[in-house]
C-alpha cells in the first residue's frame, strides 16, 4: 500500500495534477476534493498525470469520472497522461476509453 | 473526616551534638507524636481489650478516651463482617506470625458511618517470649477506597459500554444481512429444462456490498437474467443496487432487447444522481429463449467483465462485449450486445470483478481474466452447480486477497445423457 499523493502544478494550458500511489476506496475522496478545489475556466486543460499511480479500483475510477464531470461542466477539457497498463485495461473494460482523452507523456 | 494535624518538625533528630533545646523538644514531642500522629495507634490486651488509643484514632471514631479504654474490645470497633474476619483470620494469624500488615477493614464510627482503614498489627512479647499485648497502626484508607471504587465504577462503565457496542454491532450485522439478502433473489426460480446456480461472497459482514444478480421467467419460453456491480460500498451502494435491480426487472418485462434495457437503466441512474456524485454500475443483462433443446442467449454488457461459456466439448468461449460503457455515468453511453447458443451440456458463467481482481500470490498480483479462463478450461464441461462449487473453493483459497464482494451466476442446459432440472444456490 502506497499512500496517495496529489501534486498540482500550473501549465501553460491550465493545470497539471500528478496523482501517485494508491487510488482506492479510502483515498479516492481526496482526488475528488482536490479536483473540486481547482478553478477551471472555458478552454483550459486539466492534465491528470497517472504515471506513478500504483493501484486504482472502482472507487478510483469514480473519482476520475467526477474529476472529468467537474472539468467538463466548467467548459474545460481533461487529459489523462501516462495511464498505467492495468488502468488502461480497466478503462477499456468499462468503456471509459471512449470518454477519456488518454495520451503519452509529452 | 476529622484528621489530626501533623506533629512539629524535628530538625536534626538523632544527630549527635545537636543543641540541647532539640533534645528537650524531642522528648516533649514523643507523646505529642503518638497522640497526634497522622495515623491511628491502638494497643490492646491479648483478649482484645483496648488499653491505649491515640487522639487521632479517637477523633476519627468520634469517641472519647473514657468510652474506649478498658471498656471496649478492638472487635467492638469493627463492622459485623469485620468482626468475623478478625476472629477467623486476623487474630489467629497474628498469634502465629507475630505480625500482620496491610489488612483492609472498616471501622464503625460513633455516628454510624464507616471508615475504611488499613491495619498493621504486631504482637509484643516479653523477654521469655510470652505474648503481652498487641500494637496496631490504623491508616485512613478513605481516599484509597474512593479511588478503588472509582476505578471499579469506571471499569464497570467501560465493560457496559463494550457490551453495548458489541450488541449494537451484532444488531447492525443482522440488519445488514437482511438488507443484503433483500437485494438478491431468495432462491433461483425453477425453470424447466434449465439449470442454474449462484453464489454471493460478502467481503465484510459490516459493510453492504454492491453486487447483484437475478434470474426470472418472462413467459413460457423466455427467461431473463442479469448480474452486475454498483460502484461504492455501504448504504449508498445498497440504495443504488435496489434502484438498479427494480429498474432492470421492469425494463426486461417491457422490452426483451438487453441493449435497450441497459439504456433504460442508464437514464434512470443519470436522472437520480448528479455529475458531482456519479453513481454507476457495470452489468450484464440477458434474455434466453428456449428453441428446441437449445437456449438462444442475447445479452448486453455495460462495462462489465465478459461472460464465459464452458462448452460441452470442453472449449471455453469468451462473449466479447468490449466497448460497452458503465451504466449511469454518461448520457450518451453505448452498450455492447453479444449472442450465443447454449447447447445441452453448455454452461454460461457471469461473475463480478471481485473474482478477477482478487489479489493472489506473494506479490499480490490480480488474479486476472486469463487465469479465470484457464481455470474454467480445466473444469469444462461442467454443470452450473459444479462450476459454482469449484469457484467457491477458488474464492476461499484467495483468503485475504479477496477483499471485494463477488457474485456468481451460472446457467446451463443439462448434457444430453443427463435429464431433469435443478436449481442450486
Amino acid at each position: 500500500m502506497k499512500p496517495l499523493t496529489i501534486r498540482e502544478s500550473p501549465t501553460s494550458a491550465g493545470l497539471d495534477l500528478e496523482v501517485a500511489g494508491d487510488l482506492d476506496y479510502t483515498s479516492a475522496p481526496r482526488l475528488r476534493q482536490a479536483a473540486h478545489a481547482v478553478v477551471l475556466s472555458t478552454g483550459r486543460r486539466l492534465t491528470v498525470d497517472l504515471g506513478r499511480l500504483e493501484f486504482c479500483d472502482s472507487s478510483g475510477i469514480t473519482a476520475l469520472i467526477a474529476v472529468r464531470n467537474h472539468a467538463v461542466s466548467a467548459g474545460a477539457e481533461v487529459v489523462l497522461v501516462a495511464v498505467p497498463a492495468n488502468l488502461r485495461r480497466l478503462l477499456s473494460l468499462t468503456g471509459l476509453d471512449q470518454v477519456f482523452d488518454m495520451r503519452e507523456r509529452p | 473526616m476529622n484528621r489530626a494535624g501533623s506533629g512539629p518538625d524535628e530538625p536534626g533528630a538523632g544527630v549527635p551534638g545537636t543543641h540541647a533545646a532539640f533534645s528537650a523538644l524531642l522528648e516533649d514531642s514523643a507523646e505529642e507524636l503518638y497522640e497526634s500522629a497522622p495515623c491511628g495507634y491502638l494497643s490492646t490486651l491479648l483478649d482484645g481489650t483496648i488499653a491505649k488509643i491515640n487522639a487521632t484514632l479517637l477523633g476519627w471514631l468520634g469517641l472519647s478516651r473514657a468510652d474506649v479504654v478498658g471498656r471496649m474490645r478492638f472487635s467492638d470497633l469493627l463492622t459485623v463482617g469485620g468482626k468475623l474476619y478478625h476472629e477467623t483470620h486476623f487474630a489467629p494469624l497474628l498469634r502465629i506470625q507475630g505480625h500482620l500488615g496491610g489488612i483492609a477493614l472498616e471501622l464503625k464510627t460513633a455516628t454510624g458511618s464507616r471508615l475504611p482503614v488499613l491495619l498493621t498489627s504486631t504482637l509484643k512479647k516479653s523477654h521469655d517470649g510470652e505474648p503481652l499485648l498487641i500494637r496496631t497502626t490504623v491508616f485512613d484508607a478513605t481516599d484509597r477506597r474512593a479511588y478503588e471504587q472509582e476505578l471499579l465504577r469506571a471499569r464497570r462503565a467501560a465493560e457496559e459500554a463494550h457490551r453495548q457496542a458489541e450488541a449494537d454491532r451484532e444488531r447492525l450485522r443482522e440488519t445488514l444481512q437482511v438488507l443484503q439478502r433483500s437485494l438478491l433473489p431468495e432462491t433461483l426460480p425453477d425453470i424447466p429444462g434449465v439449470r442454474a446456480a449462484c453464489h454471493y461472497h460478502t467481503a465484510s459482514t459490516m459493510q453492504l456490498g454492491g453486487d447483484f444478480y437475478d434470474l426470472f421467467a418472462l413467459d413460457d419460453t423466455r427467461t431473463a437474467f442479469f448480474l452486475g456491480d454498483v460502484c461504492g460500498k455501504g448504504p449508498q451502494a445498497a440504495a443504488l443496487t435496489s434502484l438498479t435491480r427494480y429498474t432492470l426487472r421492469t425494463a426486461l418485462l417491457h422490452d426483451v432487447d438487453p441493449v435497450a434495457d441497459l439504456a433504460v437503466l442508464n437514464t434512470a441512474l443519470l436522472d437520480r444522481y448528479t455529475g458531482d456524485d456519479p453513481r454507476y454500475c457495470t452489468a450484464v443483462v440477458g434474455v434466453m429463449d428456449r428453441v428446441g433443446d437449445t437456449l438462444e442467449v442475447r445479452l448486453a454488457s455495460g462495462g462489465h467483465p465478459p461472460a464465459l461459456v464452458l462448452r460441452a466439448d470442453g472449449r471455453v468461449d469468451t462473449l466479447a462485449t468490449a466497448g460497452g460503457m458503465l451504466v449511469g455515468a454518461f448520457p450518451s453511453a453505448r452498450f455492447a450486445p453479444a449472442h450465443t447458443t447454449l447447447q445441452p451440456g453448455d454452461t454460461l458463467l457471469l461473475y463480478t470483478d471481485g473474482l478477477t481482481e482478487a489479489r493472489v500470490g506473494p506479490h499480490h498480483e490480480m488474479y486476472g481474466d486469463e487465469a479465470l479462463e484457464s481455470f474454467a478450461a480445466g473444469l469444462a464441461p461442467t454443470a452450473p452447480h459444479d462450476l459454482v462449487d469449484a469457484l467457491k473453493d477458488l474464492l476461499r483459497g484467495f483468503g485475504d486477497g479477496l477483499d471485494d464482494d463477488t457474485a456468481l451466476l451460472a446457467i446451463g442446459l443439462p448434457a444430453r445423457t443427463d435429464t431433469g432440472s435443478r436449481s442450486a444456490r
